[in-house]
């Protein structure tokens, strides 16, 4: 019986502990980690309608990009299934209707095959196409673009994400009648 | 003091003398940074989990030490991935999946049980750090044959070979490069053994 208690006591003790230092640690980062994810967002932002000053966001996940002229874009949040889970895309959308750019947020893919996803020369490829978009093996032509190495399955999620982000926001629009 | 922190490195190397944590070795080896990430992150849990687990290990009662190092592992593992998202989200990215793998690493698990749960604070940070060590140069020299074979480059830079063996980052490649690298230091190993004898 004294057996019982000293481990259970000591189980619970130890556990008790780390339960404290967890909670400890989480009310400490917690505003942190959440602003370096605003952070983050606001950056691919940025990144993707240089010319914009101000975000206004529509609705989750979507943002209407403004500066003096008017509109300029829009940003929309898109998630999508990639080979190794899911893929977060911020994908900018130009006044004009046409791609202004994607961003990767995060992505869960192969590191050296799909993980090359955020690389510039893959994220270049988007810039300046119209939906939708596919992939095409070797491709170039309008609309099409040409897969990562070894990672098919990832360029069709993104390519997917994006024209996803696009049907999103003609769905904001007829909702909010913009 | 010397030995202790040399065992790990050499003649106790985790991966390849003891073959022990195979998984994110295999897994996380396609590129040289993954490699030096994973393994530097792990040295770090390793030499704090030793440490704690020597310092506790007159108060855990055996019949129930496994569970209570499973709890301080993963403590650890998680204050330092929260830590790192809040203070260094570019490093948290970069090496993202590779924290939470920490806590399932059978090489810190195995270092609580077999050494720290005997030896003096000291000696077990010491252990912990050539073992982490240790580890941290096999998954870089696995990781960067992998990386110029596979992908022609190295940390990102090219060296010039034209057309990599893709098979070298898939899994196969894995397995192959281990396979080899074991073989060559067996046969180092044996030819140093048989000149002592």
């Amino acid at each position: 019986m004294k057996d019982f208690i000293k481990l259970a006591g000591t189980l619970c003790a130890i556990t008790f502990i780390a339960a404290a230092l967890l909670a400890a640690t989480n009310s400490l980062t917690e505003e942190r980690i959440a602003l370096a994810a605003e952070e983050k967002q606001n950056t691919a932002m940025r990144t993707l309608l240089p010319d914009a000053e101000d975000f206004i966001a529509l609705k989750d996940g979507i943002w209407r990009a403004e500066n003096e002229g008017g509109t300029v874009g829009y940003c929309v949040n898109s998630v999508t299934k990639g080979y190794g889970g899911d893929i977060e895309l911020l994908v900018g959308i130009s006044a004009d209707g046409s791609l202004a750019g994607i961003e990767v947020l995060s992505n869960s893919e192969t590191a050296g095959l799909g993980a090359n996803c955020t690389k510039d020369d893959f994220k270049a490829q988007f810039g300046g196409q119209e939906y939708p978009i596919s992939v095409v093996k070797g491709g170039g032509g309008d609309g099409q673009i040409s897969a990562l190495t070894g990672a098919t399955i990832t360029s069709n999620a993104v390519a997917k994400g994006v024209n996803q982000a696009f049907e999103e926001l003609v769905a904001a629009f007829d909702e909010i009648g913009g | 003091m010397w030995k202790t922190f040399k065992n790990g490195i050499f003649d106790e190397n985790p991966t390849f003398v003891q073959l022990i944590g195979m998984c994110p070795t295999l897994a996380v080896t396609t590129a040289l940074s993954n490699g030096i990430g994973m393994g530097l992150s792990a040295t770090a849990v390793l030499v704090m989990s030793n440490i704690v687990i020597s310092l506790l290990r007159r108060l855990i009662p055996s019949k129930v030490r496994i569970a209570a190092y499973v709890a301080i592992i993963a403590t650890f593992v998680t204050v330092i991935d929260m830590l790192l998202q809040a203070y260094v989200p570019a490093l948290s990215e970069s090496l993202g999946i590779f924290i939470p793998l920490i806590v399932v690493n059978c090489i810190i698990l195995a270092r609580a049980e077999a050494f720290a749960s005997k030896n003096g604070v000291v000696k077990s940070a010491l252990d912990g750090l050539g073992m982490g060590l240790g580890f941290t140069i096999a998954l870089s020299l696995i990781s960067a044959v992998r990386e110029i074979l596979g992908n022609g480059t190295i940390l990102g830079h090219s060296v010039g070979i034209s057309t990599p063996a893709i098979v070298m980052i898939l899994p196969p490649g894995g397995f192959l490069t281990l396979g080899l690298i074991l073989g060559i230091i067996n046969i180092i190993r044996a030819k140093k053994g048989g000149k002592k004898a």
